[in-house]
């Protein structure tokens, strides 16, 4: 269970414009951070990440606090998946051998995973930029779930989770993970559990 | 490899050396190559630091003395840092103190090393030695530190989402900057790495030629140009490296995140 309570967000410029924020997603749950300013989405996801702390309130994973001394901890049974996707210059493979810890996800299994997806083609010594920023992220989606993290967090680019992923994603959460997306497609949000709407 | 001979250069040498510095004054003028200020420039400052060098060394060689050798070194130590932390346009204020403390203790301590098992001498704080042994150690650092820190803030602000991206999906610290380090220690190799593998002719070999001209015999002046690049090429390297890790605190928060210039004023409030 991941939880926020009586959160107010720092890293912001009005910090009490994202006063109040109370939200829990139990295992299974995918919760939908719906359309929120880019400044306060960057700091919810980055304070989900363990990257920087509330300015008040608290936030904890299965009862735990979540400070500077356990972020790390918290961070290795998580998976990100960040909108910000302009990487220096490597391959596609590079780019995601480096996001998993996990040397036995090989790139004969994450290809197959790719092309439950639709993804097909020899893309693993193709340079970042030969895909689009909305393929790229939906690839980084899919290595995500096969990392089997505790939570994952998504900062979705705009048309990125197609139908496709949406059943991706939920073989994931009935597998007992927690997902946050933040996202501005409506059609995305119809689809998870929970919304959380920016304050106001 | 005992230096035979001493070198004196008289009033001659002095005569032959300004008519040797006419000949580009002349091509400059012949061709108008608009470079007047520039070579002024360039003579005055290297005559300039050169002058005041040689009055400085004069009197820490004839005075042999060690704690005046271990005091110039901590001096230059100190020029290298400022003139590092200039040229990779960091905060001087918060990146002084550890580009000094990298550099001054890879420096005593390579220095020490090479001069007690190259030369076999039982004082290492001969002046003799360390004072130019240091001196090219510290040149090495001086001339790749800039730059390869420089590569490795530059890619930490310019590449900050490949950073939080691997931050996010649980890699250490230390795996989340690996590639910047790596980058950045590619970055302060090369020039070493240059300069080793095209050393034929030419200026390159300066050391070999500085000791052939001393009256070294030609087998110890290729082994001391060897040496000397080979301190070079590991000192320097390994004074970045402690570089990075004496600012991380400067660098990163308790979070493990970049820190920002406004977090960095708050936090000296």
């Amino acid at each position: 269970m991941l939880e926020i309570k009586d959160g107010v967000l720092s890293g912001v410029e009005y910090s009490k414009t994202v006063a109040g924020i109370n939200f829990m997603v139990e295992a299974g749950e995918m919760l939908c951070i719906y359309a929120w300013h880019d400044e306060k989405r960057q700091a919810i996801i980055h304070t989900l990440l363990g990257l920087q702390p509330l300015k008040s309130g608290f936030f904890s994973i299965d009862g735990d606090v979540v400070d500077s001394r356990s972020a790390a901890y918290f961070r290795a049974h998580a998976a990100y998946v960040p909108r910000e996707l302009q990487f220096p210059s490597m391959t596609i493979g590079e780019m995601m051998q480096m996001m998993t810890i996990d040397k036995s996800l090989t790139k004969d299994k994450i290809e197959e995973e790719w092309n439950k997806i639709g993804i097909k083609g020899n893309l693993w010594e193709q340079a970042i930029s030969s895909v689009s920023q909305m393929v790229l992220q939906q690839m980084m989606m899919v290595v995500a779930v096969m990392k089997s993290s505790n939570y994952i967090i998504i900062d979705q680019i705009r048309g990125a989770v197609t139908p496709e992923m949406i059943v991706y994603l939920r073989q994931y959460t009935a597998s007992g993970g927690m997902i946050i997306i933040a996202t501005e497609d409506e059609e995305v949000k119809e689809l998870c559990d929970k919304t959380l709407l920016e304050p106001q | 490899m005992i230096i035979e001979k001493t070198m004196n250069i008289g009033f001659m040498g002095i005569c032959i050396l300004v008519i040797l510095l006419c000949i580009p004054v002349y091509l400059i003028y012949f061709y108008k190559l608009n470079l007047q200020r520039k070579f002024v420039i360039a003579i005055t400052k290297a005559v300039g630091y050169l002058a005041v060098t040689g009055i400085m060394l004069e009197f820490v060689f004839r005075l042999n003395n060690v704690i005046l050798n271990i005091l110039w070194v901590i001096f230059l130590s100190l020029l290298t840092s400022v003139v590092t932390v200039s040229r990779a346009k960091l905060s001087m204020k918060r990146y002084f103190i550890p580009a000094f403390f990298s550099t001054l203790i890879v420096t005593f301590i390579f220095g020490i090393l090479v001069i007690m098992a190259v030369f076999s001498t039982g004082n290492p704080f001969d002046t003799r030695y360390f004072i130019p042994i240091t001196g090219f150690i510290i040149g090495g650092i001086i001339e790749s530190n800039a730059k390869a820190l420089d590569t490795y803030y530059a890619g930490l602000r310019n590449h900050c989402a490949l950073f939080y991206n691997l931050l996010g999906n649980g890699a250490s610290h230390h795996q989340a900057v690996k590639y910047f380090i790596k980058r950045s220690l590619e970055r302060n190799m090369l020039p070493s790495l240059g300069r080793m593998a095209y050393i034929i002719i030419g200026v390159t070999p300066a050391v070999m030629w500085a000791m052939l001209l001393a009256g070294t015999n030609v087998y110890s002046a290729i082994l001391i140009e060897l040496l000397a690049l080979a301190v070079m090429l590991a000192a320097s390297p390994l004074a970045l490296l402690l570089t990075l890790v004496l600012t991380k605190r400067y660098t990163f928060d308790e979070y493990g995140k970049l820190s920002t210039q406004k977090q960095i004023n708050e936090t000296e409030e």
